[in-house]
């Protein structure tokens, strides 16, 4: 709304035919929220005066007729009850009427009859007052006429004529010449009344939602501030709730904020507060307490975390998320370390973590005002988080409830969405965009599940070549997050949601523009990590490729330790790990520097070179080829022969590529070919003539 | 990379083989090939012949680990071969 320069003095002809179109203006009124806000210029005072002079002397402007007609006036504006001042609010009344608080304003004294009140539009008196808020206050003005200009509860009428804001409305009232504060003071009372009555999740945020900030800040108690927001914490939160809280929490004086934290972290109130608000909402909700952090605990105080491989009894690795205290960073603070974790010397983030047990107990010892450092570690490589890439800093109270929320199951699995699926995001150069820890931390812990969602849905649109730019898919991911409501956070349909993912990236990553510096490959080892720690059906796995075996075998988890330059042997880095169901035949080309008992085999009996890829440089002359039966049961790696070397591919590839296990049994070799002499050979005869062809004697 | 460092790693890469090859009569032939590409390395390092260097850098890339892993298997050798090329990345 443009309050400036001279637009404020016209009246424009739209706004004049408006005047002039009561079904217009009655259907205006009917639109509660957003009447305030005008077509063209949008000039709400110009048009609350309009609406004023219209209706009771639009004649005497343009025309000769100046006197109201009362009844008319009634009757067209569907006026039903006078508006009575209290004696609590002489000056106005009001009601609670969610969504919207009316609040009713009595012009005493105020003769609309009396020429000299009528504002002449083109000379008016207009003292406006500038918008210091984006927070609207909505007002049912009504105005009341009385023929002895003494307030007459029979005799009074009200209009109830525009739904504006608070500022507009002290603005009309100074257009008017009338003394504002008696109404300001009123209506300031009003609300704070209003507030301290409120019991009711709705009732607060519409009173909050209209309420100016300052007022809230100076003139409403803490304890009741905060009463509201855990009154907030026990309700499901939509946007309207999400704002009142923020900016409840916006406008805790400054005596209050450290206050404000303890408070939050007794009754759950925080973590409830955290599970309800989503979206940009929750991004404000922790900027701003994390800034009260910042105000009344200085960064210094932070705490930093130190990994350790955590063995069990048996020597076995039970956990690989546990964490000591860094106490050496910090060994002169001495005083802000929590007590059971300075004396257990343990800390324990991991989300492999058994929450039976009671290490709860300093689990949950942080304080809200205490920054920790987490080092959020996977096992994924592609993250590259091994090393301090993943070294996250975020108040504690997040922490805290990441940890100590009330459902535990949640909690883990979201740890571990956090860290493998919000970290990909960074991996991917969106880390910049996360310019603080705070942002970094709420972006891992809430990114990964509505990540998991919209790499579902774009799987749908994979087609459009608009998607098929894998960084550009990831930055919609990024600015897509926000706004995906908690509901979305349905962990029971994660298994779904994953192997949605996978089947996106399986589809359609030989078409996909990778990052420079990314490869297939990584990518790859991703997927198969993130299919096994959500211990993805391996039936998800979509390949993109087809064998002559395909019936044969039955795919399993993915072997994923391979060394890298056999994984790209296989064409687009894409191989299955699977089991055979039954004997399977394939055959082996070898010679040279390459042996009869090597790992790599077809299932094409006469495969070229070329089919194969086997560039000279392999040292594999070729001259021998063995039929090898695969007993049932064996676990082989399947894929399709890359071009190579895949860089500056000399041989196409293309046929089918069997990895074959390590060391297999010689007697799976049934027989081998000389392909210059034709001759067959049996497995022992071949060995006596030719020993060092095979690795193992 | 200093060239030192890159030194170090053949080096190590060069005697693995020999360790690998004075256990294995048989495959006398495979390891001397190993072991001619990487003294052949070494040497054009030491008198820094760029061309020759990236030709078996390359080799060592797109070659070394598969021909090992098709022929003795030995990971650890694997790894070593893969580890330069990791340190040249």
């Amino acid at each position: 709304m443009d309050y400036s320069g001279t637009q404020a003095t016209k009246l424009y002809k739209y706004q004049w035919d408006y005047i002039h179109d009561p079904q217009t203006i009655l259907f205006a009124w009917a639109e509660e929220e957003e009447e305030g806000e005008m077509q063209g210029d949008n000039d709400g005072v110009n048009y609350l005066i309009s609406q004023f002079i219209g209706e009771i002397a639009t004649k005497n402007l343009w025309g000769t007729d100046t006197k109201l007609d009362i009844d008319n006036f009634k009757k067209r504006h569907n006026i039903l009850q006078p508006v009575l001042a209290s004696s609590e609010y002489p000056h106005l009344t009001g009601r609670m009427s969610p969504p919207l608080p009316v609040i009713s304003i009595i012009f005493n004294g105020f003769d609309l009859n009396n020429p000299a009140n009528v504002i002449d539009t083109k000379a008016p008196k207009v003292s406006l007052v500038k918008k210091v808020s984006e927070y609207r206050i909505d007002y049912n003005l009504d105005f009341l006429k009385h023929k002895d200009n003494v307030i007459d509860k029979n005799g009074a009428y009200g209009a109830r004529i525009k739904v504006i804001d608070y500022y507009d409305f002290i603005a009309v009232l100074k257009t008017a010449n009338i003394d504002t504060k008696k109404y300001e003071d009123e209506i300031k009372q009003w609300f704070v009344n209003n507030i301290n009555q409120a019991s009711e999740i709705k009732d607060i945020t519409t009173l909050v939602k209209h309420i100016p900030e300052d007022w809230l800040k100076n003139d409403v108690a803490y304890s009741k501030q905060l009463y509201c927001l855990q009154i907030a914490s026990d309700n499901r939160l939509g946007d309207p709730e999400e704002r009142a809280v923020i900016k409840l929490i916006r406008n805790i004086q400054a005596g209050n904020q450290k206050q404000l934290l303890a408070d939050l972290l007794t009754n759950y109130t925080l973590n409830k507060l955290i599970y309800h608000i989503d979206g940009d909402e929750f991004d404000e909700f922790i900027f701003q307490l994390t800034d009260y952090i910042l105000m009344h605990y200085p960064k210094p105080e932070a705490y930093q975390l130190e990994s350790q491989t955590y063995f069990d009894a048996a020597g076995k690795i039970k956990n690989n998320h546990i964490y000591l205290w860094q106490k050496r960073a910090f060994q002169k603070d001495i005083k802000f370390h929590s007590q059971n974790s300075t004396s257990k010397n343990t800390f324990k983030i991991t989300y492999d973590f058994d929450f039976s047990t009671d290490y709860d107990s300093y689990l949950c010892d942080l304080k809200p005002y205490e920054f920790v450092g987490v080092d959020l570690r996977s096992n994924i490589k592609f993250l590259g988080i091994n090393k301090e890439e993943g070294f996250v800093i975020m108040p504690a109270l997040l922490f805290h409830w990441l940890l100590n929320a009330q459902d535990k199951d949640a909690a883990l699995k979201k740890i571990k969405l956090a860290v493998d699926g919000g970290l990909i995001l960074f991996s991917f150069g969106e880390y910049a965009v996360a310019k603080t820890a705070v942002t970094r931390a709420f972006a891992i812990a809430n990114l990964a599940v509505p990540t998991i969602d919209v790499i579902v849905n774009l799987s749908d649109l994979s087609h459009d070549e608009d998607y098929q730019d894998f960084i550009a898919v990831w930055n919609i991911i990024y600015n897509s997050y926000v706004g995906v409501t908690a509901a979305r956070l349905a962990f029971h349909l994660l298994p779904e949601k994953v192997s949605g993912f996978i089947k996106f990236w399986s589809k359609n990553k030989a078409n996909i523009k990778l990052k420079p510096g990314t490869t297939i490959n990584e990518i790859d080892n991703t997927v198969a990590e993130i299919k096994r720690v959500y211990n993805v059906a391996d039936d998800a796995v979509v390949k993109s490729f087809t064998t002559q075996i395909d019936n044969k075998v039955q795919i399993i988890a993915k072997n994923e330790n391979l060394p890298s330059t056999i994984k790209k042997s296989f064409a687009n880095n894409e191989y299955v790990t699977c089991v055979t169901k039954e004997k399977i035949v394939v055959y082996r080309d070898f010679g040279d520097k390459a042996f009869a008992d090597g790992n790599f085999a077809t299932t094409k009996q006469n495969a070229t070179r070329s089919e194969l890829a086997l560039v000279e440089e392999f040292q594999n002359s070729m001259r021998f080829k063995a039929t090898i039966e695969i007993p049932e049961g064996t676990t082989i790696n399947l894929g399709k022969v890359s071009p190579w070397p895949p860089d500056k591919p000399k041989l196409p590839g293309g046929a089918d590529q069997v990895l074959l296990p390590e060391n297999y049994d010689h007697s799976w070799i049934k027989n081998i070919t000389d392909t210059h002499t034709g001759k067959s050979y049996t497995l022992d005869e071949f060995k006596r003539l030719f020993p060092e062809l095979f690795k193992i004697q | 990379m200093e060239y030192l460092d890159l030194l170090t790693h053949i080096e190590s890469i060069i005697d693995f083989i020999k360790r690998l090859k004075s256990n294995d009569k048989v495959h006398k032939e495979y390891y001397d090939f190993l072991l001619e590409k990487y003294s052949a390395l070494k040497y054009y390092i030491t008198k820094n012949e760029k061309k020759k260097i990236k030709e078996l850098l390359e080799w060592n890339k797109y070659y070394a680990p598969r021909i090992i892993y098709d022929g003795i298997g030995n990971k650890d050798l694997i790894d070593l071969v893969e580890n330069l090329n990791d340190i040249l990345n």
